[in-house]
């Protein structure tokens, strides 16, 4: 009965890894609140992302490497919020506001398009992120934005590569709601928002459309005889991905105090689908804990790994060590997930 | 004569099934052995054993021996088959497509031009195209085939000139031992069979051993020497060709029929001579069967069964319904036309289809026993589903519960997961998921099929109660003739994809053999 409850074997050796990479930093006196701080920015930041994947997964439209999307939308709500003045934490929502029209758009076309590649949607989505990326680093340079903020401060037209937040809403959310505990900050704010993205996936699952969508994933012969319209729900998974993956978007861009436009999202997929597959999903169904307990244990990785490396006698070693393992526990995930289906 | 091939106390398990049971054959030189049974008999497991085919490893292997030419052998992969002198020609072609003719026939044994393009331990020899279509060309100008251009993809040609080229392949081997063909001239008209049995001959006579499996009794009986019936995985008798008729082949596929006494069920049906469900000129094709203008009418609250050899095209009629499988046809169902494949129609008449494939299509392997059974009446009907679209979990367990012990569903809960129950208790599953949704008409297939004997029977009384409690029109597509006689107001027999004739249980035994058979009386 007790091995129903533990994490299986993949996920027990990550967390054996990080509790030696815990030790380590304790040892070399790096303060253990000053770690948790980091921990709630680094969750903060990614968590959205990282849950963002859940609908695509779910109806079977496979993991979500076009996350670029829906990434692109959430900049151009942004921008647009902060050229009209959009200030503080009103501004962040309106930012998430205006981004979701520009994401359900796209996700529909998206959507339509994953219907038409059935069975080579992951790599179709890649290349079709990097294109969308590569399309708007055209439309950022000739857009007609004019706030002195955002543009090049020679030439005088075309947006800039970064776009400081400060003056707009640089860690409102963060701010919100925020109080100490001893040396630890909690982000109360951030967390509540987080947490009813979370809550309101969970009683979609619970919802007639959310099981629809499951059963789309796990077996679409299935779905289709008991009456389930497999294009229309994977349509709407890849929306709703999308929509999430714009604010994800705007919250790490909150979070982090820059907008980052050109190139900047063209890898935003990656490091959120490693992050799922760490967390024990097999790539076919995904529960929200995988996706949590993955973003807390691909993130405490990259936390703890940096500083300990910098102490310990050869600095790459830790840095070294963290991307075997995490790139080795994707292999084993992704390996998996092709068992699963027979493919071997 | 020198036996060739030995099979000796052959068993092989799908988990805790036998697909076959203690199998002893043997195989002379030059034999030809026909081999014939129902669907899920065993014939397919019995072929891919000998050609290697990996699903049979995958699966955990067989018992017992195998000697080919006196040595024991085990083939595990197709490779190891082919190196051990046994060529199978596959029911569905085993062709690279976009391959041509000789490149198809050749693969694999390619004159080369030799040691030109050799280095010292690395050999690159060149393919000496020339030479290759030349040997490609004997062959088939042999079986016959002349005047094709060889240059273009197979896929080109029709299916009968591919089956040419596919037994070409298979024959160009100076290994060839023993020759398996299943149903080769399932795709061929009359001549052309006539022409490839004339082969098949022909390699008997140059000492190749045959295996030729049909579903044309008259084929088997003019072509092989001896004919082996397999049903229900059991090797049940081995015919010799010129001492036993037809009739006696098809009656030992079909087994004792004689329980017929047993039936419990009288008709209701309303007797509005069968318009309320009908098919008409429906034609599709996969795997190697299809249904060719199939037509059918179905009265509202009558139990049909359809039946029929294996490979006659019963097991598409589901598929193409749904529209897995591109097909055209007309489809009403209570004077209201429906295209095949337009599900939200069908559903909205209360048709509902049970696949055969139960793993694979019938069930959600990792959802619990509750989200199985009420799953199409919440995705259908709206049901437990509150305006919000949230789920009512409190009702939909009262509900599932009411059916795990009414049909007495072997579980550790109702939050079990499903893959995890036996067959007969995910059958149950399905059977209570169609009771919840109460169609008006329901297909099913192979209601029976691996479940053992206590499940069997309630499971066909749940059909029959279902029939009568609630007038569900049911369609039974089954290979077990003696359950259908026992529950269906009529059977409709199935012959090369469409209906043979369609007969009541009260008929003598013959009409029923001869329709097995295709022959007309």
């Amino acid at each position: 009965m007790i091995k129903k409850y533990l994490p299986p074997l993949p996920q027990v050796i990550i967390i054996v890894f990080i509790i030696i990479l815990l030790g380590l930093a304790i040892k070399i006196d790096i303060p253990a609140s000053s770690l948790i701080n980091d921990l709630f920015i680094r969750l903060i930041l990614n968590c959205v992302l990282v849950i963002s994947l859940i609908p695509m997964v779910n109806s079977g439209a496979g993991l979500n490497f076009g996350l670029p999307i829906g990434a692109v939308a959430g900049l151009l709500g942004m921008v647009i919020t902060a050229q009209f003045g959009g200030k503080g934490l009103t501004g962040f929502l309106l930012s998430i506001a205006v981004s979701i029209p520009f994401a359900a758009a796209s996700g529909t076309v998206y959507g339509h398009m994953l219907n038409r590649v059935k069975g080579r949607e992951e790599i179709a989505a890649t290349f079709t992120g990097f294109s969308i990326v590569s399309i708007m680093c055209l439309f950022w340079v000739v857009a007609p934005f004019t706030h002195p903020q955002m543009i090049w401060v020679l030439g005088g037209s075309g947006l800039r590569n970064t776009i400081g937040l400060r003056g707009f809403w640089e860690k409102s959310l963060y701010n919100l709601m925020q109080f100490k505990a001893g040396d630890i900050i909690i982000p109360a704010g951030s967390l509540l928002f987080i947490g009813i993205i979370i809550i309101s996936l969970y009683f979609f699952s619970r919802t007639r459309t959310g099981m629809m969508m499951n059963a789309a994933g796990e077996n679409e012969s299935f779905a289709r005889i008991n009456g389930v319209n497999i294009e229309k729900i994977r349509k709407l998974s890849v929306i709703m991905s999308t929509v999430l993956a714009s604010a994800g978007t705007c919250i790490y861009a909150q979070q982090y105090g820059f907008i980052e436009l050109y190139s900047a999202p063209l890898m935003a997929a990656f490091p959120a689908i490693s992050a799922l597959l760490l967390g024990g999903s097999s790539g076919k169904r995904v529960f929200l804990r995988h996706a949590i307990l993955g973003v807390i244990l691909y993130q405490s990785l990259y936390l703890l790994s940096l500083p300990v490396a910098n102490i310990l006698l050869v600095p790459e070693m830790a840095e070294i060590i963290r991307m075997i393992v995490t790139s080795f526990i994707i292999l084993y995930a992704l390996a998996k997930k092709s068992e699963e289906r027979g493919d071997v | 004569m020198e036996n060739i091939l030995e099979i000796s106390d052959l068993s092989k398990k799908f988990r805790s099934n036998y697909a076959l049971k203690n199998i002893s054959l043997s195989l002379g030189r030059g034999e030809i052995l026909g081999l014939v049974g129902a669907n899920g008999s065993g014939k397919t497991t019995l072929m891919n054993i000998l050609a290697g085919n990996p699903v049979i490893a995958d699966t955990g292997g067989f018992t017992g021996e195998i000697k080919l030419g006196g040595r024991i052998i085990s083939p595990a992969a197709p490779s190891d088959s082919l190196k051990l002198g046994i060529g199978m020609v596959y029911q569905e072609f085993a062709l690279i497509p976009s391959f041509t003719a000789p490149e198809n026939i050749m693969l694999g044994k390619e004159n080369l031009i030799s040691p030109v393009a050799s280095l010292p331990g690395l050999r690159i020899p060149l393919i000496d195209h020339k030479k290759n279509i030349h040997k490609a060309e004997s062959i088939l100008s042999s079986l016959g085939v002349n005047g094709i251009n060889i240059h273009v993809p197979v896929t080109e040609f029709n299916v009968s000139t591919r089956q040419f080229v596919e037994f070409a392949r298979v024959i160009n081997s100076d290994t060839l031992k023993l020759l398996i063909l299943d149903e080769p001239t399932a795709v061929l008209g009359r001549d052309e069979s006539i022409r490839l049995m004339d082969e098949v001959r022909k390699m008997a006579d140059k000492g190749i051993s045959v295996i030729f499996i049909s579903h044309r009794l008259e084929e088997i009986l003019s072509l092989c020497h001896r004919i082996a019936v397999l049903r229900d995985g059991i090797l049940e008798s081995v015919f010799t060709a010129s001492e036993t008729s037809a009739e006696d082949i098809a009656r030992c596929m079909l087994g004792s029929i004689h329980a017929r006494a047993i039936k419990t069920h009288n008709h209701t049906s309303s007797g509005d001579s069968g318009n309320y469900f009908r098919i008409k000129n429906m034609n599709s094709g996969s795997g190697g069967e299809s249904l060719r203008n199939f037509s059918l009418n179905v009265s509202k609250g009558e139990i049909i069964g359809i039946t029929g050899q294996s490979g006659q095209g019963q097991m598409l009629l589901g598929k193409s319904l749904m529209g897995l499988i591109p097909s055209d046809g007309e489809i009403s169902i209570d004077g209201e036309k429906i295209q095949p494949g337009d599900t939200a129609s069908l559903f909205r008449s209360g048709f509902y289809y049970i696949p055969e494939e139960r793993r694979r299509d019938g069930l959600l392997p990792e959802h619990s026993i509750a989200d199985n059974i009420t799953f199409t009446k919440i995705s259908t009907k709206r049901a437990f589903t509150s305006r919000t679209g949230l789920l009512n979990f409190k009702s939909i367990n009262e509900t599932v519960l009411k059916y795990t012990d009414e049909l007495d569903i072997k579980c550790a809960g109702i939050k079990q997961k499903v893959c995890e129950l036996s067959g007969g208790n995910q059958q149950k599953v399905i059977l209570a998921r169609a009771l919840l949704l109460k169609p008006e008409i329901m297909m099913i297939f192979e209601p029976t099929r691996g479940i053992d004997i206590g499940a069997k029977e309630m499971i066909l009384n749940m059909l029959l109660e279902m029939n009568r409690e609630m007038q569900t029109t049911i369609i039974i597509v089954s290979s077990e003739l003696e359950e259908l006689l026992r529950v269906c107001d009529r059977i409709a027999v199935l012959y090369e994809g469409s209906i043979f004739s369609v007969l009541t249980p009260e008929l003598p035994e013959e009409k029923f053999i001869h329709a097995f058979a295709g022959r007309a009386i």
